[in-house]
């Protein structure tokens, strides 16, 4: 069956048309639509609900989270600084001397050094050395007359500079450690590689290593410390102490003693002397001590 | 077909038209949401985290607290004076507690508006919307940007409480001046907190975000005024206060906050600190990385400095008869130095830092005149062992260069006194004596004696460098004579003490290094020729102004009264002082009467150091051990006794030939141990060459 749609002809034909339940319900929808969009912003709400299912996918841009990423960044950086120095402080911590120190900080780079390790590396160092960096009475005027709050150092290119610093961060002595001072120190320093009885300064004063330290172990505490003012230069050496001697010479106060190490190196057994400085009236008593032990 | 055919025709039309665009409208609105969707910034949760960027805080050498960069100092909407909550509702969203991100009928009319009337667009924003664009987007007009601008206004409203918006809202926006968000804002434009503003001051901060620059209260008080009645009037209308309250209201005038006005940006001396900090460590770092600055800054020093320069360059505005409504006027810079460390206490870059940022005391190359003559003198004492009893002949000098036309510098004055020792050629700011010096010490030298003090900017290796013809900054002057308050001992010039992180671990601090530049004798014979630039030469004004403590300094004034210097020092602090315009601009009186140093400059040194150092304790110059004092004539350099054969025989020589007008005077000479007064017979000191022929000089 077909059937023919054809336009009204009359008014209330139209009017019946208009007011059909399709059109009254059509219109309705739109109406409900429209007015309960402006008394309920539903539409706002599900567009808003809908986009903020996405949130955590989105992507971290504008203006917030660049300030955000800056500040981020920033933290970042600081720690990074901060490592750094922590780094560098630490390792400033694990060195020997002031060669060692010397390399370990890095141009820039500075750490903290406190006044008895300072006066450790000092009494450690070879004395022609010891002397150009500074003089041993005006270490001692500096160290005890003036305020000074600490001893600061910084590395540079050819070595480091060492700064005595008082309260106000004023530098009441600056000393320079450069490289040719770093060699000099290096090479005296360095352990001697053979025996204790090729050295002649040694010669009738070397003693079994047990014999020695029992001996020295007996002394009182205070005592010792006046005797190997640098122990950790003997206790980062591989190998086994075999035997220990003292030095015939003694400069500006202070009596050196040798430690033989057995180190083991591909070739075999060999064997390497340690030099360490120790007050001249202490050693003397250890040698009064250690003569007896022989006689 | 009949009328109701035809109407009803076109009604059934339209309505279907209507409905079908509206149903396009929807489809397209849907396809639009679900493409921005993706591309749509992430929103954080909660809205607060907006607000947690750590705070870089400046403080002065005290301790105070100067500034903070990058802060936001949020508070509760409890902690917010309710006046400026109902200010900035009714000024921005009268319906914010009524809408979900859009206010539909204002968005209808913004946009009829902004169709059907040409020239005129209507804004249409809600504090959402406003907070929306504020944190994710630029300030690009674009349809594209607003409708995602609008995408997130809904996702803020659908997840965040109306608190929550409006407390992330108040706490961000920009109120100019540095200010962003209410509290800090309130503290920058009153010096209160913004629980404490009054319904006139929450009015006035109300109406800035609109724009914060042009209605800036500290630069366009009026304007302010002006919008904030227009802000009144809303609060009015919207029925949040009476007429009666905005009328009352509308007769005060709030005060602003005039101490903090200065640390806005910071001032010359902060823009210079952040400017060192950000190029050590970069911008992320200072701006958001929370550090703490310790800085050098003696905030009473500052403000005396800012107040001396102020005055006195009103003074030189009245001597020129220049009035600011017509004129450019001069400009300065004051830069002070303590000399004992090189920590720079007191920075002024300029008249007005809100007129003119560019900083005079760092930037500005100007050429210091005759202040550059101690330089020279240290250098010729030292090379060829003089002392301030030295005599030389003032007279028309004229110097010959190899290729170059002849040099013959001209005194101040235009006049020639003679015989005249060192010290009073000093004094006085003789140029002949100057050009005589150069000669015999060759300007490379002069130039490495500057350099060594603290000179940086690049010197021309010229005669004239005596004269001061190579521009240096006040920064590098101030620092250079430092070294001469210390008798030879040379500082770094610095802003900051330490920089700690958030945590207050140090991350750099300044070590103050003391670097012997000039011998501590020979320095000390300078400063004293220098002392008597102020007790009897070309800065008596100092003297004259009531400072009377042991002080020394050189005035300079460059060619063509372009620029007017005072550099001078006590034990312990160092002050430059320049004075000139802008441009190559003559500083002249009504009268056409040159301004020189001694003028100019001088007397804002003098204001400043009195205030400075009031109760500071007197300290002199410390004599150095190998020097002693004898007194002598300043004709011919001899001691000064009434029937001494030779001196009196020279100086008749010298009244018949020189028609003398140098006054005989007795001045105290410190002299080494290896120096004598009288040790030429009172004769004076010539060094001739024939010609020039000094590497690269020039005249």
């Amino acid at each position: 069956m077909k059937n023919q749609w054809h336009e009204p002809f009359k008014i209330s034909e139209w009017i019946k048309r208009s007011f059909s339940i399709l059109n009254i319900t059509v219109l309705l929808i739109a109406a409900v639509f429209l007015l309960s969009e402006f008394r309920f912003d539903w539409c706002e709400r599900v567009i808003g609900n809908y986009i903020a299912t996405s949130n955590n996918t989105r992507p971290e841009t504008g203006i917030i989270w660049k300030t955000g990423k800056q500040a981020s960044n920033a933290h970042v950086h600081l720690n990074d600084i901060i490592r750094n120095q922590q780094n560098t402080e630490r390792s400033a911590n694990q060195a020997s001397s002031f060669s060692d120190l010397a390399k370990r900080l890095l141009p820039g780079q500075w750490a903290n050094l406190d006044e008895t390790r300072f006066k450790q590396f000092y009494l450690a160092m070879p004395d022609s050395v010891a002397k150009k960096i500074i003089r041993p009475v005006e270490l001692a005027w500096i160290l005890s007359s003036r305020n000074i709050k600490r001893i600061f150092c910084e590395g540079k290119s050819d070595g480091m500079e060492i700064y005595f610093l008082d309260q106000d961060n004023r530098v009441i002595r600056q000393i320079d450690f450069n490289q040719p001072m770093i060699d000099q120190a290096e090479k005296q320093e360095a352990p001697f590689k053979g025996s204790l009885n090729d050295i002649k300064k040694f010669e009738g004063h070397i003693y079994p290593a047990d014999i020695f330290f029992k001996a020295l172990l007996s002394l009182p505490r205070e005592m010792i410390s006046s005797l190997i003012i640098n122990p950790r230069k003997l206790l980062m050496e591989k190998g086994k102490i075999v035997k220990a001697g003292i030095s015939n010479e003694a400069e500006s106060g202070y009596i050196q003693m040798g430690f033989e190490f057995n180190t083991a190196t591909s070739n075999g057994k060999g064997s390497e002397v340690v030099f360490i400085k120790g007050r001249e009236w202490a050693v003397w008593r250890l040698n009064m001590l250690l003569a007896g032990e022989k006689n | 077909m009949n009328l109701f055919t035809i109407f009803f025709r076109s009604a059934r039309f339209v309505f279907y038209s209507l409905l079908l665009v509206a149903v396009c409208f929807f489809i397209i609105f849907m396809f639009l949401i679900f493409s921005a969707a993706k591309d749509l910034p992430k929103v954080p949760s909660p809205l607060s985290r907006i607000i947690e960027t750590p705070q870089t805080e400046i403080f002065a050498a005290s301790g105070e607290k100067i500034m903070t960069l990058g802060s936001r100092q949020p508070v509760e909407l409890s902690q917010v004076s309710p006046y400026f909550i109902k200010a900035v509702l009714a000024t921005e969203d009268h319906r914010f507690y009524e809408h979900h991100g859009i206010n539909k009928l204002r968005t209808i009319k913004a946009l009829f508006i902004t169709l059907f009337k040409p020239g005129k667009i209507q804004g249409a924003s809600t504090i959402t919307q406003q907070l929306a664009k504020n944190l994710f987007f630029s300030f690009k007009k674009s349809y594209l940007r607003k409708f995602r601008e609008l995408l997130i206004a809904f996702q803020i409203e659908a997840t965040s409480s109306k608190k929550e918006i409006l407390s992330a809202y108040i706490n961000q926006i920009n109120f100019g001046a540095g200010a962003q968000g209410i509290e800090k804002a309130s503290r920058v434009f009153f010096g209160k907190s913004a629980a404490d503003l009054t319904l006139g001051e929450a009015a006035l901060l109300a109406g800035l975000p609109k724009s914060p620059t042009s209605y800036n209260p500290f630069k366009y008080y009026d304007r302010a005024l002006k919008r904030r009645a227009v802000v009144l009037k809303r609060m009015v209308k919207v029925g949040y206060i009476s007429e009666k309250q905005a009328e009352d209201v509308l007769k005060t005038k709030p005060v602003l906050y005039s101490k903090h006005k200065d640390s806005r940006t910071g001032s010359y001396f902060i823009d210079a600190l952040i400017s060192r900090l950000v190029e050590k460590y970069g911008e992320d770092i200072v701006f958001h990385g929370g550090i703490k600055v310790f800085s050098t800054l003696d905030t009473g020093l500052q403000t005396i400095a800012e107040k001396s320069i102020k005055h006195g360059l009103e003074n030189v505005d009245k001597m020129m008869g220049l009035t600011e409504k017509i004129d450019e006027l001069p400009q300065g810079a004051l830069v002070a130095i303590d000399t004992g460390s090189g920590a720079i206490k007191a920075m002024v870059g300029g008249k007005n830092y809100y007129t003119s940022e560019f900083n005079r005391a760092i930037n500005s190359r100007r050429q210091p005149g005759s202040g550059f003559k101690p330089f020279l003198y240290y250098t010729a004492l030292k090379k060829f062992n003089l002392n301030g009893a030295s005599v030389m002949t003032d007279k028309p000098v004229t110097i010959h260069i190899n290729g170059s036309p002849d040099w013959a510098p001209e005194n101040f004055e235009r006049t020639y006194m003679g015989n005249v020792i060192l010290k009073k050629a000093l004094a006085l700011s003789i140029n002949t004596i100057a050009a005589q010096l150069v000669e015999m010490t060759g300007p490379e030298a002069v130039i490495k004696t500057a350099e060594n003090c603290g000179i940086t900017s690049p010197l021309q290796n010229v005669y004239s460098i005596c004269l001061g013809t190579s521009g240096v900054t006040p920064l590098e002057m101030a620092s250079a004579f430092s070294s001469f308050a210390t008798l030879g001992v040379k500082h770094k010039p610095f802003y900051i003490w330490r920089v700690e992180d958030p945590f207050g671990r140090v991350i750099d601090e300044h070590i103050i290094q003391s670097k012997r530049v000039m011998d501590a004798d020979t320095t000390f014979q300078v400063v004293d020729m220098m002392e008597s630039v102020i007790n009897r030469g070309s800065g008596k004004i100092v003297r004259a102004m009531g400072f009377t403590r042991p002080s020394a300094g050189k005035t300079g004034t460059s060619d063509h009264f372009h620029d007017a210097w005072f550099t001078g020092f006590t034990p312990s602090l160092c002050t430059c002082v320049w004075v000139g315009f802008d441009k190559q601009k003559k500083l002249v009186t009504k009268n056409y009467i040159g301004i020189t140093g001694g003028r100019g400059a001088a007397p804002i040194w003098t204001d400043f150091m009195k205030q400075a150092l009031k109760n500071q304790p007197l300290r002199d110059f410390p004599v150095p051990g190998g020097i002693r004092f004898e007194t002598a004539d300043s004709v011919t350099g001899c001691p000064p006794v009434e029937n001494n054969s030779i001196v009196d025989s020279m100086k008749s020589i010298f009244e018949k030939n020189n028609q003398q007008k140098n006054k005989n005077e007795v001045f105290k000479i410190p002299l080494k141990e290896n120096q004598h007064l009288c040790e030429h017979g009172g004769a004076a000191i010539s060094f001739k060459t024939e010609t020039a022929e000094q590497t690269g000089a020039e005249k």
